[in-house]
């Protein structure tokens, strides 16, 4: 157990924990957090939300706040899901389409 | 290919027969079984690691201690650290670039002890969260149902808002926290989450 995590954490560029150049960089508590709905919500680019994500991974007092704010959209999208417009709605918009098109 | 089978086999020999004896440890300095488990996993994949630093046959267990008590301490630091960040924003410094949006989220602090990963939000039945969020301002109403019902990006949220980029964070942001904040006074009214103070010392 312990070997596979270690190859899966050098594979990933190793301790990155800020040094310079070379390795990605973790972010900060204040960083990650700062950027938490930008990230939820797919606005980062790749490296920057890689970045975000890896703090989550490692910060045991970050994880709970991104579990929450997850779960909070998740209960939003629950809520909408499957709703569509009831079914004499789409006919009358159809009928109307048919309507505008017999006028030319 | 070899070197690295090799290494893992001295480690085996020599390191891990001391597990116990570091978990033990790390039961001392963390107070309890799951921090004491993720300090003990640490400290072995760290270990490992620096594994070429160790000279072999010498006090294994006295350097997987140093290591243990290294990284106990590291995470004391980042935990400190948070807990300023907390005090930050709480004092009215710092807020989310540009918006003003505070970067802790009340919620987390009133929720911390009894529901830190928001399950609460789970037992909130479907309308009730649609009357919430029909109960906001129009302003976050629109960005909220634009963005986490209806899955637009902030670019064609701006759009459709006719607002600049920076308004429809600010209008999201704060939407979803007041959202939030309605949603867990819901769920402590109807009882299926404790207050903040309730918890067991």
């Amino acid at each position: 157990m312990i070997f596979e995590a270690f190859r899966k954490w050098i594979g990933s560029g190793g301790n990155g924990h800020g040094r310079g150049g070379d390795g990605p960089t973790i972010p900060s508590c204040k960083e990650a957090l700062s950027r938490i709905y930008e990230f939820l919500d797919g606005e980062l680019d790749d490296v920057a939300s890689g970045q975000v994500e890896a703090h989550f991974e490692v910060c045991r007092r970050c994880y709970p706040h991104l579990a929450c704010e997850r779960a909070f959209k998740a209960a939003l999208q629950r809520a909408v899901e499957g709703r569509r417009a009831p079914p004499e709605l789409r006919r009358e918009v159809l009928s109307l389409l048919e309507e505008v098109g017999e006028g030319d | 290919m070899d070197g690295t089978t090799k290494a893992e086999a001295s480690f085996r020999e020599e390191a891990l027969p001391h597990l116990d004896a570091v978990y033990r440890f790390a039961l001392r300095l963390a107070g309890s079984r799951d921090p004491a488990e993720d300090l003990v996993q640490e400290t072995f994949l760290r270990a490992y690691s620096h594994w070429d630093q160790y000279t072999p046959g010498t006090n294994c267990k006295s350097w997987l201690f140093t290591i243990c008590r290294n990284v106990f301490l590291r995470q004391q630091e980042r935990v400190q650290r948070h807990d300023e960040i907390v005090q930050e924003n709480l004092a009215g410094g710092g807020g989310i670039a540009g918006t003003g949006v505070p970067i802790v989220n009340q919620l987390w602090l009133d929720t911390e002890q009894v529901d830190p990963v928001g399950r609460f939000f789970e037992s909130i039945i479907d309308s009730k969260i649609l009357e919430a969020i029909d109960e906001l301002p129009e302003d976050y109403r629109t960005a909220v149902v634009l963005s986490d019902l209806e899955g637009l990006s902030y670019d064609e949220m701006a759009t459709v808002m006719g607002v600049p980029l920076g308004t429809v964070k600010s209008r999201l942001f704060r939407g979803r926290r007041r959202l939030q904040k309605q949603l867990y006074e819901y769920a402590v009214e109807a009882g299926f989450l404790a207050p903040k103070g309730d918890a067991d010392p």
